[in-house]
Order: C-alpha cells, then sequence, then structure tokens
C-alpha cells in the first residue's frame, strides 16, 4: 500500500473540518439556498448544473463514472441515481468517503454499483481506460 | 490530474469539470489576492481549455457560470448570517469564522470581476 504524501496530508487535514457528522437544520437550509438542494455539495456546482452534467457526460445505465474527488457523494451519487450510470467515487478524506457511501445506501439500487475508492487525484489507482466518464468539480487542478 | 484523468478514460470517453478559475486579465496584485483566498491550484495563468487540450483532450468547449457562481456564493454568505447561531453551535467558533472568511472573500472576488467559474467538457480521442 503507497503511503500518504506530505501533500495529501495537508489536503486531508484542510479539509476536515467540512466534512464532520451528520449535518443539522441550519446546515442543510444553508445548503438549499446556495445549490437548490440538500444533496451533500461543499462547493459551487448547483443542483441544475449537476442536471447539465448528466447530459455533458452522456451518463445512463451502463456507464461508468469516476467522480474524482466525490467529497460526500456529491455530484457522483446525485448523477448515478439521476441516470442509472454505475459510480466509482475517489477522494482523501475518510469522513467524506463514509458520508458518500451512506448516500449511496441510502438507495437500495445505487448501493449495488456505486463503489469508493481512499485515493488522491494524482495517484488514482485505477486500470487504463476503464471509464467512460469522468467528472470533477470545484477540485484544484 | 488531467493526464491521468484522460488516460483512465476509454477512447471517446468524456470529462467534465467545474472550475474556479482566476480572470486572465486579473491585475498581479488581484491574481495574489485570488490565490490566497482560493488556494494554490486556482492559480494558474493558463486557460483551463489550453491545460485540457495540453493533456490530450480534444473538443473542449466551456459554459462560463459566473453569475450563478455568484448567486451561490452569496446565497452561502447571506444565508450563514441568518443561522449565524446554530451555524456556531455547530461548527464552533473558529471553524465558523474561518467558514464565513473563506466565502465573503470569495463573493467580494467574484464581484469585483476577478474569480470566474466555468463548466468544461472534452473527451479523449
Amino acid at each position: 500500500m503507497r503511503r500518504t504524501t506530505g501533500e495529501e496530508q495537508r489536503t486531508i487535514e484542510r479539509f476536515r473540518p467540512r466534512y464532520g457528522g451528520a449535518l443539522g437544520r441550519a446546515e442543510r437550509a444553508v445548503e438549499r439556498a446556495a445549490i437548490g438542494g440538500n444533496v451533500g455539495a461543499n462547493g459551487y456546482t448547483t443542483v441544475a448544473q449537476a442536471d447539465s452534467l448528466v447530459r455533458l457526460l452522456g451518463l445512463r445505465r451502463g456507464v461508468r463514472l469516476l467522480d474524482v474527488g466525490c467529497g460526500r457523494g456529491y455530484p457522483g451519487v446525485y448523477l448515478a441515481r439521476a441516470s442509472g450510470c454505475s459510480l466509482v467515487g475517489s477522494d482523501l478524506p475518510l469522513a467524506s468517503l463514509g458520508s458518500a457511501l451512506a448516500r449511496a445506501r441510502a438507495s437500495r439500487p445505487l448501493a449495488r454499483r456505486a463503489e469508493f475508492v481512499a485515493a488522491s487525484a494524482i495517484h488514482l489507482p485505477f486500470r487504463p481506460a476503464s471509464f467512460d466518464a469522468v467528472v470533477h468539480t470545484d477540485l484544484l487542478c | 490530474m488531467l493526464r491521468a484523468c484522460r488516460k483512465l478514460l476509454k477512447p471517446g470517453g468524456r470529462l467534465a469539470c467545474a472550475t474556479i478559475y482566476i480572470d486572465p486579465s486579473a491585475s498581479d496584485r488581484d491574481y495574489r489576492r485570488a490565490a490566497r483566498v482560493r488556494g494554490p491550484g486556482s492559480a494558474t495563468r493558463r486557460a483551463m481549455t489550453e491545460l485540457l487540450e495540453g493533456a490530450g483532450f480534444v473538443g473542449v468547449r466551456e459554459r462560463d457560470v459566473t453569475t450563478a457562481f455568484l448567486r451561490t456564493a452569496r446565497a452561502y454568505v447571506d444565508t450563514s448570517a441568518q443561522f449565524r447561531d446554530e451555524l456556531l453551535a455547530a461548527w464552533g467558533d473558529e471553524l465558523f469564522a474561518d467558514r464565513l472568511r473563506d466565502r465573503t472573500a470569495t463573493l467580494e472576488l467574484i464581484e469585483t470581476g476577478v474569480l470566474r467559474r466555468g463548466i468544461f467538457a472534452a473527451r479523449r480521442p
């Protein structure tokens, strides 16, 4: 198993507070006002923009999608639920992956076609040419 | 990272990324200010289109979503103030102050035309 680099550890620490426990009433209200729904968002991708990603990426049943830096599962889980595609989400903070997994498991059909991997965006542990679509939102390039 | 994404895609596979970036015409002072607020990853002078093509993608298109970005940033700041007491209780003083400072600075940078946001789409040849 590859050891976490110093840069990756700094990223984990930077984002750790954003992926705390369950969201309260106020946090959900803020997210609804800013994003347009309660979807596990932290950044600036609105629900309307996520809907446009379904079309841009040609997502549908049978398509395999990778969400790099999936955070608490947005937009990956939302996209998989909306389109029927299968999903692999990757991120570094384990707390965020736990939240993403819980969101995917909340929908039984999606739980069978969603998986999550702890990995940095630089070192993605997947076989070449193994995805039909890749998405990342508000991630540092 | 973009090169790694291209390798993972099947030929003809599609990439979409929603990205905050510093307006290429920003002054050096604004550029440094934005880089401090948004972190080093947004501090590139190279356009996203150029980065995607450099990573081997083709058919690169951008949809500018800066207007929605401004609306979202303003909603974050306004509702954070509206729910201040509950958020302070949930996050604690330090995290609340950090988040509000970050969101307020981001809003100011959008309002002054320094930060933009685009949704980029491209495919692997």
